[in-house]
């Protein structure tokens, strides 16, 4: 017909009606009266109005499209309900003259890519030569850091513990305690794992290990080098006295000690890993005590320190008077550290032994940068001291840790 | 013996565990052509395999080189029981027969599984070597090129349009043969997806003979569809145009239109079916079909009364059927001038010894076109019957001649002798018991086109195409009518052409066309969507055919009137690439009608709208009116200016309508039928002239009005069309991004009254819409193009709309291609000018000033309120030429950086896919082939994988990324013309199981951007540096 006029309408040739039994397969033919079509585990339907519900809703780009905002809700452990509230609170809706219906429908969307891109996320590299989605570059890069970005409260807490099936059946306590969702802490606790097991039977050095499989940042890989240095060693963090510091603090520490007291901090090309530490360094450990043994080469090194603190600080009296104490401190800490227990209590030593005496005696940081410094110092000058080499390598890191550490 | 495919698997990579002792697979891979099989050795103990084969080789006809696919399993060996099947590629190599096309394929293509949907990744070589045979009477048809894009191809010139081919095969469904009972689905939905190839090959094979027979050597505007007929059958068919196509030297201005007169193959007789050749998997015996009897429906009578009635009252685009009778085309031109006479001989000798004198083409070369009528459009409602005898599909056959002879005869109606625009579709309904009820449907635009690319061996060609040329000036012939003004074939208004002031005009036209490039439109274009639900009594059978008859027409005129409302309230005369979808369900009929809406220069202005109580008696009756009337008023003002329509002002002058006064002021009407026998009482003395009257008689009409205005407003920042180009828009950024979105809504009352179910399918659209905007909204100002619906009634109280759209924004491009054009968008945007005409590709220009050009970016950024992200991206990079020239240490660093932070291998090469037949901003330099691919997925753990939403969303993701690899083992970088012709969805919630299938098309090619030089890509490369470099800069 010529449009907008009425056609002739003729009806096909004419058989007489027979009956047929299976004109849509019969798989997938519902009785009509069966009821609600919504199974347990679909997602409610969005009720739009009285007269219609959403059944199905779907909006694929040929170039998968993310909202930051809204992966920042799934990695947080939000359920859509409550992003879709929080979205609205946010003021989305004004901007575009957009319904709520629009918004959850968009939310489930987005909520729909990140899960089947989830997949994909726990290996990274897969995400730039898989062919499912087309992400760009950078938005991969965006993709993978956040999902392996973690919250600070959050790792603070499984720091130094096994990542075991226990510990993860623990998360709900930690999930009360720090205000994080269940579910966020799941997918944290998992990354770590999954990094932990990856970088376990690599070779060389472990901060670039942790980039190259899982092409994450400088920074969150030196973070996660961290975690898997602390969770191998199983280093204390937990105690009360402890709290006081953050998961950067030990970051910081761990850093140190990898890049100095493990087997790659001296030659990366070693066959083993760099999360254990060396073992005849701590063995040569044990040779420093002849500075707390030997009475002279104690006195010696009081003497020395004193004269070079002397009129420079406030805390000298407190220094002078402490200095046996905190010498025999810590290197009793550089000589048990033979002991798996005792290294694993490295950072509570430090603590109990160093950094609360000076406290009580109100050094500043100041004053703990200039005693360190001439502490380490001075020992280079007793002529009856031979372990020089053995020395820097531990107060070096003793002092950087320690610095860090010093604080409220 | 003429071809040799040669085949070898490389590797594998991350195959799916199918030892779940050893958390590995023995993965080994089976090749398949026709009946031979090849294997590769079992792989052990590995997820990336790396099998490394020698190069299989099979040699075959090219005949079944051009119907079979090439088919890979990928198996995991088990010594003890059988082994397991991976997943299944299939590779369709006819992109390899062609000479022009690809030469190899190769590259990583996902493994699919039915079942578990993508499994990891198989690497592949393909190469064929082909003797050419020049034997008269072969049954392939290599070499024939096809494209889905509905224009002549960038890369090409039109020698030659030979017109009008389509074939159609049937096959019985494996779906529903006996035997389904007792495999598993996997086998039957393998078993489908296989035949379903083979009868696409085959179908373009027997096109591709057609094709040869006329002389052309390639189709454009391919359009294949499926009709999932249900027990009665599979029904594969396709239409096309061939053409003659030469291929541009890279160097030649596509638009050149030197008139070579090399290919003087004589035009053969109507394409025959001489080439039924039978199809493979046809094991029915034949059976006589039974009755033939056409049943003429009692339709026909209430129609023609209908018709009568209402018909005075239309405006140019919608003539009546009063002049069907009026026998051949030519008498149509009696009276007209002697040029018109000529022209329409001339052509007419062309296409008359034609069948169908019928285009699939909806953009045309410069003077193809020289008028348009309307839009032609024919539906009939058939009752589908099992397909007794697959090799001999003559009952489909003879439908679809009908429709298309139907098609012709309204053209001729309008006085034109072609149609051009045309798409065929069909709707299907199953029922359970009962024969399956289909409504075939046919569109397209009456026009008259230049007889010079038609036929040639004319000696007089050149002069008489001076003549047309002289006929109809280039930038508003196409608007002159076609039809003589003192037969006219409908009652319309005409004008003398607001921009040559010679010819005659219509004062509204709709086409199914997309807006001819050299039409002066005003202002910018919009989208105009007309829904519209109809409820219908349950029945079967005849009865249900009679009843679904009876309803079309009424469908059909509210649809038409919903538009012309839409389009008088926008100020806009002319409709392009209108399609109406008319789908029918168990209880109910939806319409649905989109087009864009343009001013085009040439056609008067559109009247208001007006609205006329029924009873003036009553004073706050006509209160209310008169606030309708203002909001009306008001709208129409709003939208001026949101369209940025501002004709200069002309003095009216009404000419030569035939039909006395009262058809000075066309009448709008609400259409319902009961409206129909108050026509003429109505006193139009208080309308003011030419404005559209709107009848208000009961409160069914004060809905309809205020349906009409409640239409949300576009959002600003966006534009939206259903055609290839945004009118009145003409910078763009390269294109960015295709979406496909898919709803099903459920009735929860199926007892619900007309209007009822029309507030509620206007919603969905509307909401679809809205989703959209919102999901865009950081990407403004951005324009929807090809914006299409497609709705179905899968189910009794389901209603499935599916829209895909392209979106190009000015702005924002990831891929970082043409950013060079930022600052032309951005001053369009800012200031809303139209008269942007510069070109986008600045010739090299000397390094730019940096600092200053981010400056100026982000002002105008400010300036249009955008997002923190966007400044970014947009202020750092600059002209194209200034990253050659000017060192950006900085930018370089970075990219660095991002390239050192990708893993180590082959990144995966991007793939661009759009419904347009072109990327805006960038130059096509190769087709490398259509894409045809159909696929079945099924899931007996719905719940499991998400639900329904779950399910569909990676299934449409999955379809993505395997026409992406297969574009991309063709070498290409984008896929053109895509569309998605076929999407539809079966579950079983009880069950806990769902189906889907789903058929997708395109033309792969490859681009490179406007701005390159070079006149062969170094495609790969480029593309890599492109990206990397684009993503150092964000």
């Amino acid at each position: 017909m010529v449009w907008g006029m009425f056609p002739c309408h003729t009806l096909g040739p004419l058989i007489p009606v027979e009956q047929r039994l299976n004109a849509i397969p019969c798989r997938f033919y519902a009785p009509k009266n069966s009821g609600c079509s919504e199974g347990k585990g679909v997602p409610d339907p969005v009720r739009t109005n009285a007269k219609m519900s959403v059944e199905l809703d779907v909006f694929v780009g040929n170039t998968t499209i993310m909202d930051e905002e809204v992966y920042q809700f799934w990695l947080d452990g939000y359920t859509v309900n409550d992003a879709v509230k929080v979205r609205m609170e946010g003021g989305v809706l004004e901007e575009c003259e957009a319904s709520a219906e629009v918004l959850r429908s968009d939310t489930m969307d987005q909520y729909r890519t990140f899960q089947m891109c989830e997949r994909l996320l726990h290996s990274p590299a897969k995400l730039a030569n898989q062919l499912l989605f087309q992400i760009p570059p950078h938005r991969q890069a965006m993709l993978i850091e956040r999902y392996y970005t973690f919250d600070g409260l959050f790792v603070r807490e499984v720091l130094g513990k096994k990542l075991s099936k226990g510990t993860k059946k623990d998360l709900d306590d930690v999930s009360a305690k720090t205000g994080v969702t269940l579910k966020s802490c799941r997918r944290q606790f998992d990354n770590f794992k999954r990094v932990f097991k990856v970088v376990e039977e690599l070779k060389g050095p472990l901060v670039e290990n942790i980039r190259q499989h899982f092409l994450l940042s400088d920074k969150l890989a030196r973070d996660y080098a961290a975690i898997v240095f602390f969770a191998n060693n199983r280093f204390e963090t937990g105690k009360k006295k402890l709290h006081y510091l953050t998961f950067q603090d030990f970051a910081f520490c761990a850093g140190q000690l990898i890049s100095n007291w493990t087997v790659g901090a001296l030659d990366n090309m070693v066959e083993d890993m760099d999360v254990d530490l060396e073992k005849e360094f701590l063995q040569d450990l044990k040779e420093l005590k002849i500075l707390i043994t030997d009475k002279d080469l104690l006195d010696q090194h009081k003497s020395l320190v004193c004269t070079a603190l002397r009129g420079k600080t406030k805390a000298f009296n407190e220094m002078e008077a402490n200095f046996k104490n905190l010498s025999r401190g810590l290197v009793n800490i550089a000589a048990k550290l033979t002991n798996t227990k005792d290294v694993r209590d490295f950072f509570i030593d430090l603590v109990e032994k160093f950094i609360e005496p000076c406290r009580s005696d109100k050094w500043t940081a100041g004053d703990m940068r200039l005693y360190l410094t001439h502490y380490t110092n001075s020992a280079h000058i007793l002529d009856t001291f031979k372990h020089q080499v053995v020395w820097d390598r531990y107060m070096g890191v003793i002092k950087s840790c320690i610095l860090k550490m010093y604080h409220d | 013996m003429p071809g040799k495919l040669k085949a070898k698997i490389v590797a594998g990579r991350h195959l799916p565990v199918m030892d779940r002792a050893s958390d590995l697979t023995d993965a080994f891979v089976e090749v398949k052509f026709g009946n031979t099989t090849f294997k590769t050795d079992v792989f052990p103990k590995s997820l990336n395999p790396q099998w490394n084969s020698e190069w299989f080789k099979f040699e075959v006809d090219d005949e079944d080189l051009q119907d079979e696919p090439l088919q890979i399993t990928v198996l995991d060996h088990d010594t003890y029981s059988a082994n397991d099947a991976i997943g299944k590629v299939y590779i369709d190599i006819d992109p390899l027969l062609s000479c022009e096309a690809a030469t190899v394929i190769s590259g990583w293509f996902p493994i699919y599984d039915t079942i578990h949907g993508i499994r990891g990744e198989i690497n592949v070589l393909v190469k064929v070597d082909l003797f050419n045979d020049l034997n008269r009477f072969r049954q392939s048809s290599c070499g024939v090129k096809f494209f889905c894009t509905t224009s002549i191809p960038r890369c090409y010139r039109v020698a030659l349009v030979h017109g009008f081919v389509e074939e159609l095969v049937v096959n019985e469904d494996p779906e529903y043969q006996w035997i389904d009972r007792i495999r598993t689905p996997r086998a039957s939905n393998e078993a489908r997806q296989r035949l379903i190839s083979l009868m696409s090959g085959e179908l373009q094979r027997k096109i591709g003979l057609k094709v040869l027979e006329m002389g052309g050597n390639a189709v454009v505007g391919y359009l294949q569809c499926f009709d999932l007929e249900g027990e009665s059958g599979l029904v594969v068919r396709a239409i096309g145009t061939a053409c003659t196509l030469d291929k541009l030297s890279p160097g030649t201005a596509p638009n050149t239109t030197t008139h070579t007169n090399t290919h003087t193959l004589p035009n053969t007789a109507p394409a025959s079916n001489a080439c039924n050749s039978p199809s493979k998997d046809s094991k029915e015996s034949p059976l006589a079909h039974g009755c033939r009897s056409t049943h003429n429906s009692p339709v026909h009578s209430t129609c023609s009364s209908q018709r009568l009635s209402h018909s005075q009252n239309f405006s140019v685009s919608v003539p009546t059927l009063v002049f069907t009778g009026m026998g051949s085309g030519g008498s149509v031109g009696k009276e007209a001038g002697p040029l018109k006479t000529l022209l329409r001989q001339h052509t007419q000798s062309a296409l008359e010894q034609r069948e169908f004198p019928i285009f699939t083409l909806t953009c045309f070369p410069p003077g193809f076109l020289v008028h348009v009528g309307g839009v032609v459009s024919t539906r009939s409602v058939k009752l589908l019957d099992r397909i007794h005898n697959p090799d001999e599909p003559e009952t489909r056959d003879a439908w679809w001649e009908e429709i298309r002879q139907e098609i012709k005869s309204h053209a001729k109606a309008l006085g034109c002798h072609a149609v051009v625009g045309y798409s065929e579709s069909t709707s299907i309904w199953y029922t359970l018991y009962f024969k399956e009820v289909c409504i075939l449907s046919a569109s397209g635009t009456a026009a008259m086109l230049n007889p010079r690319f038609m036929r040639e061996g004319c000696l007089d060609t050149g002069g008489s195409d001076h003549r047309f040329e002289d006929a109809s000036p280039p930038s508003c012939g196409f608007v002159h009518i076609p039809y003589d003004e003192f037969n006219m074939p409908f009652p319309a208004q005409l004008t003398y052409c607001y921009h040559c002031r010679r010819q005659k005009v219509p004062d509204v036209l709709f086409t199914t066309i997309d807006l001819p490039a050299e039409a002066e439109v005003t202002g910018k274009g919009c989208l105009i969507q007309a829904r519209l639900c109809r409820t219908k009594k349950k029945a079967q059978g005849e009865v249900n055919a009679t009843s679904i008859s009876n309803l079309l027409p009424f469908m059909e005129y509210e649809l038409h009137t919903q538009l012309m409302n839409k389009l008088k309230l926008r100020s806009m005369n002319a409709l392009f690439g209108l399609r109406i979808q008319i789908s029918v369900g168990e209880n109910m009929l939806l319409g649905l009608a989109s087009a864009t809406g343009v001013y085009l220069s040439a056609l008067p202005a559109p009247g208001g709208i007006q609205i006329a109580g029924k009873t003036p008696s009553d004073l706050s009756y006509d209160q209310h009116i008169s606030t309708m009337q203002k909001r009306i008023d008001d709208t129409i003002a709003k939208n001026k200016e949101l369209y940025n329509i501002h004709p200069p002002e002309c003095i009216e002058e009404v000419v030569g309508s035939p039909i006395p006064d009262r058809q000075r002021s066309s009448r709008l009407f609400r259409s319902t039928s009961e409206s129909s026998d108050e026509l003429s009482e109505l006193d139009l003395s208080h309308g003011k002239k030419d404005a559209f009257v709107l009848e208000i008689d009961d409160t069914d009409a004060v809905e309809d009005i205020q349906s009409l205005l409640t239409d949300a407003p576009i959002p600003a920042g966006f534009y939206s069309c259903n055609t290839e180009v945004m009118p009145g828009i003409y910078n763009w950024t390269s294109g960015l991004q295709m979406f496909t979105s898919v709803r099903v809504y459920r009735l929860s009352n199926a007892n619900l009254t007309n209007q009822g179910l029309n507030k509620i399918f206007t919603d969905l659209c509307e909401n679809l819409l809205k989703s959209l905007y919102f999901k865009l909204r950081s990407m403004i100002p951005c324009c929807l193009c090809h914006l299409n619906f497609t709705v179905a009634v899968p189910e009794e109280e389901l209603i499935q709309v599916r829209g895909h759209t392209y979106l190009s924004t000015p702005l924002q491009s990831w891929s970082g291609e043409n950013e060079e054009q930022l600052q032309f968008s951005m001053e369009l945007c800012g200031e809303s000018t139209i008269s942007n005409n510069q070109p986008t590709a600045k010739p090299s220009a000397p390094s730019v000033d940096y600092g200053s050009f981010a400056d100026r970016c982000s002002t105008w950024l400010e300036l249009l309120r955008l997002k923190a992200h966007t400044i970014r991206r947009g202020s750092v990079k600059t002209i194209s030429s200034s990253e050659r020239c000017s060192p950006l240490p900085e930018g370089r660093s970075r990219s660095l950086r991002s390239t050192r932070s990708l893993p180590c291998g082959a990144p995966v090469t991007v793939v661009k896919m759009t419904p347009l037949s072109f990327l805006p901003g960038t130059r096509i330099v190769k087709y490398l082939g259509i894409i045809n691919m159909f696929f079945i997925r099924e899931t007996t753990s719905l719940r499991e994988e998400g639900g329904v939403s779950g399910f569909l969303h990676s299934f449409i993701a999955e379809v993505f990324a395997m026409v992406r690899a297969h574009v991309a083992a063709l070498g290409g970088n984008a896929l053109v013309s895509y569309s998605m012709k076929e999407c539809v969805f079966m579950e079983n919630p009880n069950k806990n199981q769902a189906q889907c299938l789903i058929n997708v098309s395109g033309d792969a090619v490859i681009f490179i951007r406007e701005s390159d030089q070079e006149a062969i890509p170094p495609l790969l490369s480029s593309r890599q540096t492109s990206s990397t470099g684009a993503d150092g800069t964000t």
